[in-house]
Order: structure tokens, then C-alpha cells, then sequence
């Protein structure tokens, strides 16, 4: 008998079966973990920052032991490629299959969109990790959704007061990508820019994933402009500032930027430090931030990776954070869905890109930071420190009438 | 009328780009009938390979010859020991090369991660240059001289030396010239290598006046299939005046849309290549130059 294949098969397999129905079993008790579904693009177009995010993501909780408030955490990660009906298949997969508890991401702004509906309908607490879809903290908003990044007119709301008052720059050009996110930055800028009485001359859309720019570099007026902002990220970041460079944009217009065009460790290493040298840029964060929660992360990431984090792994060190302390205010009990949503909306503290808090809407007041690239000592490119713009919402500087039309549309 | 001028030579230096890259896939094509859809792969892993290999010895050229070098060994090693195993067996090819598509980027992601990367230009390329009344950049005047050349070299090579006479007896009627005693596979993989060659070469070239990142191959790719059906497959001249053509209309085509932004939605730029490929199917089912199979 106990030379009989068939026997052994069959008994593990019974073995087995047994202890798997032994185990399982839906008891709340505080050793069943918390499980954080992960809705993250790692591959296609926005790999780098999907992976890039997930490890900041990760990182927050392993600091933490991978427990919270006496509860294990796991975190299961599903690949949404960027691409939105992908992205909806994942998350039915993590909500449904995975039976997760919470869902963190996206980070293509596509993927929120298309999976705005099944969440809202769904009621699963949501934590948008980096896709800055205006409408899901605003005319698609619901109870259980929150950003921890932020919108996407969000960073360019304070800079049309600050490019006309403090840059000098009234007529600008601007750049985009020619998709949902890039539109919904640029028209962002070109609104704040008005509003402060500037004007933008031109607007360019590159298509998202476009290496080859030297066509839009050339159609730029640089003569009717007082600079260009050029709103990019993804492939078109570095060919940018090293095409423009190459046909002497800067010697006719200063160019400033999003800081996704010049981000230390992502885009500045490929870039020639003189072609990005001088650009301003302006972002949620800066690496360069002297804070104790900055430095505190730099070494801990630096000394678990073996590398800087960047802005990417910062923004989703952030947003873990948010949510970790949302598990703690509760004592790890987020079964009770109203008491867990409650607790979350009342989340502060101070993290790696500065204070935290959510409006009422459940998206984030932050700080914008103001940069300049310097060469450092090493020759290398870097981003500085300029100016710090506090307390910046979704809907700063916008009278009442533009922000009921974003919260109500018709 | 300045910047039409250095609009024209901005098509014209991403043209010759498009080329290199469709030259070999136009004769792989032409040769033996196998459609390479891992071209666009040779193009991404020729570029991570000039960028970890110039990064390492600071050395462009060495990353260029590296990046050439690697990607035609790849090249042989596919045909050599898949590819020829389902010779005549067209939709085999296609699945096989196919599959590489994906294991290709998968491994460059693993390898180089997804972050956008460049490659420093030597800086004999660095700024620009006076051409009559414009500044235009050195490097695209390199990638412009070069693709010309090689075009020429190329078109030499295949209309008067033997080992051309060879590859057009071999596009035009593989059963004869197998009949005359000259041996085909060994043409063949000769003809393969040489374009995984170009467009390992084209990889370096271009991402030292770009970038490279995941999902840059499906993109080349595409760039690459409408050169070659407009021009035509097999045909070297079709891909020369396909590569220029889509070059100057992809360029004139973001141009003019930003030339009339409110009325011309920028959405449009990103179709433009398409038109002509498909007037060209309509009136030339065969492309401007290719010849019915």
C-alpha cells in the first residue's frame, strides 16, 4: 500500500483539503490580517511609476512591522497596465475574489475614471494613491473614495498668481499631454493664469508616450511669450528639456515646468545638467526638503532599497501613511465601515512632502513647492528649494461659482 | 517660412530614423516572407544595451557598436534556431516572433526597470549648427548624413555587388534561385542578422535624440509597419521613400495642428501617418514600390 503512487497522492491531497478547510473560516478576530488591494500599473507606458509607487507603498508598512493597531497587513498588488478596462478587471478581481478590505491606487487618472462607478457602487474605502482625475474628489465623489495625492488642477491653481506677481511671466505657452490628465492640468494652468491676468498664448499637446518634440519646440512663439510651461511626464519629459536645449529654446524664452519634467532621480539623471539648469518647477514635493519627516524617510527608504526615493515613492509613502493612520484611529477595527470612513476623514500629520490633511471633499490640502535646477558640486543636476506655497486645495483661488460648477455638474 | 525649413528637416532626420528600422524589416519581409514583429524589440533592447554599455565605459561608440553587436547575434540566434524550423509556415513565424514581443519587453523591464532612460550624444553632436538662416541641431544633421549614406550603401550593395544579386534573386523567386545551387538559409539568416542589426542601431541612435521606456517598441513597431506598407515590402526604395515621406508628414501634420489650435483638435497628430498608409492600401494595395507576392 505504501508503495502505491495513488495512495500518497490521494492521501496529501485529503491532508491537504482538511487543513484547508480548517483554517479560513470568517471570524473578526484581531490576528486576521487587513487585506489592502494595490491597484498599481506595472507594465506599459507607466511602469516606472507603478513599480516606483508600490515599493514607497510597501515601504510604510514594513517600517511598521507589516502591522498596524495589532492587526497583520497584506497587501495584494495587481498590474492595472494604465489601462482603464484592464485596470476595472484587476480591481474586480481584488474587491470580489481577493475579498480585500480596502483599495489603494490608481495612478493613471484613465483607470480612475473607468473604475469610478463599480467603487462608488461597491462601497469599498478607496485610497487614490497618485491619479489626479478632477472629478472623483468633485462632481464623482463619494463617501468611501479619497485621494492622498492630489488633483489635477491642484498644483497649478496657486502658480498663475505666482508666475504673474513673482516670475514676471504673464503670456505663456504651455505644453501637455494629449490626453485626460494633460488637458485637465493645462486648462488648470491657463484658468489660474487668467484669473491672475495673465494670458496663455499657445497650448501644444504632444500625444502621452511622444519622444519626439523637436516639431512642437519649434512651433513655440517664443517671441509673443514670456516663458513656457511645459506640463510633461512619462517618455516626454527627458527628450524634452534635452531637445529644446539642442535648438537653443532658452536662448529666446525661459522655460519653466511641472517638476515631473525635472524630477531629481527620475528624469534629471538622463538629462544634460546644462540643458536642464535654471528651469523652475513647481510640485508637491522636493526631494531637497529639510523636514525631520523628509530626512527620517530619505534614510529609512535609502537604508531598506539601497537607493533615494523620488517623488513617486514619496507620494505613496504618503498615502499608506494616510491610511495607516486611519487603522490606528480606529484600533484596527475596519469592519465598521462608517466608524473607519469617519476616523480617516480626520487623518493629519506631518509626512515627507510636509503637512497633511483632506478638505471636505476627501482630497488633500498641500503644500506646492517652488524649485530650481542647480548644479551641485558634483556637477550633478539637482532641484532646489525657491519658495513654498502653504495650504493649497482643490479649489484655491476659484470664486464659488466655478467650484459649485465642479462639485454639481449639470 | 524659417521654421517650415526646420520643420522639413525635423521630418527628414526622424525619417531616416524610421528607415534604419524599416530597411531590415522591410527585406526580412521581402526575403523570406516572415513578418518580425519582435523588430520593435531589436529597436528597445538596442537601445538599453547602448545605454548600460555607453553608461559603463562612457563611451558612445562602444555603446553603439555594442548595441548593433548584440542585437545581431539575436537576430541570427532567433532565425537560426526558431525561425528556420517553420520555414513556409507564415503564421507559425508570426506567433513565434510574436511571443518575443512580449518576453523581450518583460525581460528589458526587469533588467532596466521602467523609468525613461537617454544616452549622452558624444559631444562632437552637443548644440547646433547655422544652416542658412536657422540654428538646427548637429546630431539630427548626423542622423540625417547617416541614414543617407547608408541608404545609398545599401541600394549599392543590392544593385551591384553579387551578394545584392543574391538577396533580389532570393525576394523575387526563392524556389529558382535554390534551383541554381546558391544557398538560401545561409542568405537568409545573413539578411535577418543584417536587419536586427540596423535596428539594434537605429535603438542606440535614436534614444541617444530621445528617450527610451517600456512600450517604446509597440510604438517604433507601428512606425515601422506603415513606412513598410506604404513603401512596400521587400522593397529597399519603398523604405526609403516610406521612411520620408511618413517622416515629413508626421512632422508638417504637428505643425500645422499647432499652427490652428483652436480649430484643429492635437488629437489629430496622432493619427496623421495613417491617412496616407491608407490612401496607399487603397490606390497601391502593394505600396508605392512593393511588388504582388
Amino acid at each position: 500500500m505504501f508503495r502505491n503512487t495513488r495512495f500518497w497522492v490521494l492521501g496529501v491531497l485529503i491532508i491537504g483539503l482538511l487543513s484547508w478547510g480548517a483554517c479560513g473560516g470568517d471570524d473578526a478576530s484581531s490576528d486576521e490580517p487587513i487585506r489592502i488591494g494595490l491597484l498599481h500599473p506595472h507594465t506599459g507606458a507607466l511602469a516606472g511609476l507603478g513599480v516606483d509607487m508600490t515599493s514607497g507603498y510597501e515601504h510604510y508598512f514594513e517600517e511598521e512591522g507589516m502591522v498596524i493597531a495589532g492587526r497583520p497587513i497584506e497587501i495584494i498588488v495587481e498590474d492595472s497596465e494604465g489601462n482603464p478596462s484592464v485596470g476595472l478587471d484587476k480591481l474586480k478581481k481584488l474587491i470580489e475574489r481577493e475579498n480585500v478590505d480596502i483599495v489603494a491606487g490608481p495612478v493613471s487618472s484613465g483607470v480612475a475614471y473607468g473604475i469610478a462607478d463599480y467603487i462608488r457602487q461597491s462601497e469599498v474605502p478607496i485610497f487614490i494613491t497618485q491619479a489626479t482625475a478632477n472629478g472623483l474628489t468633485q462632481g464623482d465623489r463619494a463617501p468611501n473614495i479619497f485621494r492622498t495625492a492630489f488633483s489635477s488642477d491642484q498644483l497649478h491653481l496657486p502658480m498663475g498668481e505666482y508666475y504673474v506677481n513673482e516670475l514676471g511671466y504673464s503670456k505663456v505657452a504651455g505644453l501637455a499631454l494629449d490626453y485626460a490628465a494633460g488637458h485637465e492640468h493645462l486648462t488648470a494652468f491657463k484658468n489660474a493664469l487668467e484669473r491672475a491676468g495673465g494670458e496663455m498664448v499657445q497650448e501644444l499637446y504632444p500625444r502621452l508616450g511622444e519622444t519626439e518634440t523637436s516639431t512642437y519646440i519649434t512651433s513655440i512663439k517664443a517671441d509673443e511669450v514670456d516663458a513656457v510651461n511645459a506640463i510633461l511626464w512619462g517618455a516626454t519629459a527627458v527628450p524634452f528639456v534635452n531637445q529644446q536645449h539642442e535648438f537653443g529654446l532658452r536662448d529666446r524664452v525661459p522655460l519653466t515646468s511641472l517638476g515631473s519634467t525635472v524630477e531629481d532621480q527620475l528624469e534629471l539623471p538622463n538629462q544634460l545638467p546644462e540643458a536642464a539648469e535654471g528651469i523652475i518647477s513647481y510640485l508637491a514635493y522636493c526631494l531637497c526638503l529639510e523636514t525631520p519627516a523628509n530626512n527620517a524617510f530619505k534614510t529609512s527608504y535609502e537604508a531598506a532599497e539601497g537607493k533615494l526615493p523620488n517623488y513617486y515613492t514619496a507620494i505613496a509613502f504618503t498615502g499608506a501613511k494616510a491610511l495607516g493612520e486611519a487603522i490606528k484611529a480606529v484600533d484596527g477595527n475596519v469592519s465598521d465601515r462608517e466608524a473607519f470612513l469617519a476616523a480617516a476623514r480626520e487623518v493629519t500629520f506631518d509626512g515627507p512632502m510636509g503637512p497633511f490633511s483632506y478638505d471636505e471633499y476627501q482630497n488633500p490640502v498641500i503644500n506646492v513647492y517652488v524649485r530650481e535646477v542647480k548644479i551641485g558640486a558634483d556637477g550633478e543636476a539637482y532641484n532646489a528649494l525657491v519658495d513654498t506655497i502653504e495650504n493649497v486645495d482643490q479649489f484655491w483661488g476659484m470664486s464659488q461659482a466655478e467650484k459649485d460648477a465642479l462639485l454639481n455638474p449639470s | 517660412m524659417d521654421i517650415w525649413f526646420t520643420h522639413t528637416l525635423n521630418g527628414l532626420s526622424f525619417g531616416m530614423l524610421l528607415f534604419l528600422v524599416a530597411a531590415g524589416l522591410s527585406l526580412i519581409f521581402g526575403l523570406m516572407r516572415v513578418l518580425n514583429l519582435a523588430h520593435g524589440s531589436y529597436y528597445l533592447l538596442g537601445a538599453y544595451v547602448g545605454i548600460t554599455v555607453s553608461r559603463e565605459t562612457e563611451m558612445f561608440w562602444l555603446g553603439l557598436l555594442a548595441g548593433m553587436a548584440s542585437i545581431c547575434v539575436l537576430g541570427i540566434l532567433m532565425q537560426k534556431l526558431l525561425l528556420d524550423r517553420y520555414m513556409h509556415d507564415e503564421m507559425a513565424q508570426i506567433l513565434v516572433t510574436f511571443g518575443f514581443l512580449f518576453i523581450i519587453a518583460d525581460v528589458a523591464l526587469w533588467i532596466w526597470g521602467g523609468h525613461p532612460q537617454s544616452i549622452v550624444k558624444p559631444s562632437l553632436f552637443d548644440g547646433s549648427v547655422q544652416i542658412g538662416s536657422i540654428q538646427y541641431p548637429v546630431y539630427k544633421i548626423f542622423l540625417l548624413g547617416l541614414g543617407l549614406i547608408l541608404a545609398i550603401g545599401m541600394g549599392l550593395l543590392q544593385e551591384k555587388t553579387r551578394v545584392g544579386a543574391v538577396v533580389r534573386a532570393g525576394v523575387d523567386d526563392e524556389e529558382m534561385t535554390r534551383g541554381l545551387g546558391i544557398n538560401v538559409p545561409i542568405v537568409f539568416t545573413a539578411v535577418f542578422g543584417l536587419g536586427a542589426l540596423l535596428a539594434g542601431a537605429a535603438g542606440v541612435l535614436g534614444t541617444a535624440n530621445t528617450a527610451v521606456g517600456p512600450a517604446y517598441d509597440f510604438e517604433i513597431l507601428v512606425f515601422a509597419f506603415v513606412v513598410v506598407i506604404v513603401g512596400g515590402l521587400g522593397s529597399l526604395r519603398g523604405a526609403l521613400v516610406g521612411a520620408i515621406f511618413i517622416g515629413l508628414v508626421d512632422s508638417y501634420a504637428k505643425a500645422v495642428i499647432a499652427e490652428f489650435p483652436g480649430t484643429l483638435s492635437p488629437t489629430l497628430a496622432q493619427v496623421t501617418i495613417y491617412a496616407p498608409m491608407a490612401i496607399v492600401l487603397a490606390l497601391r494595395p502593394n505600396g508605392l514600390f512593393g511588388r504582388a507576392s
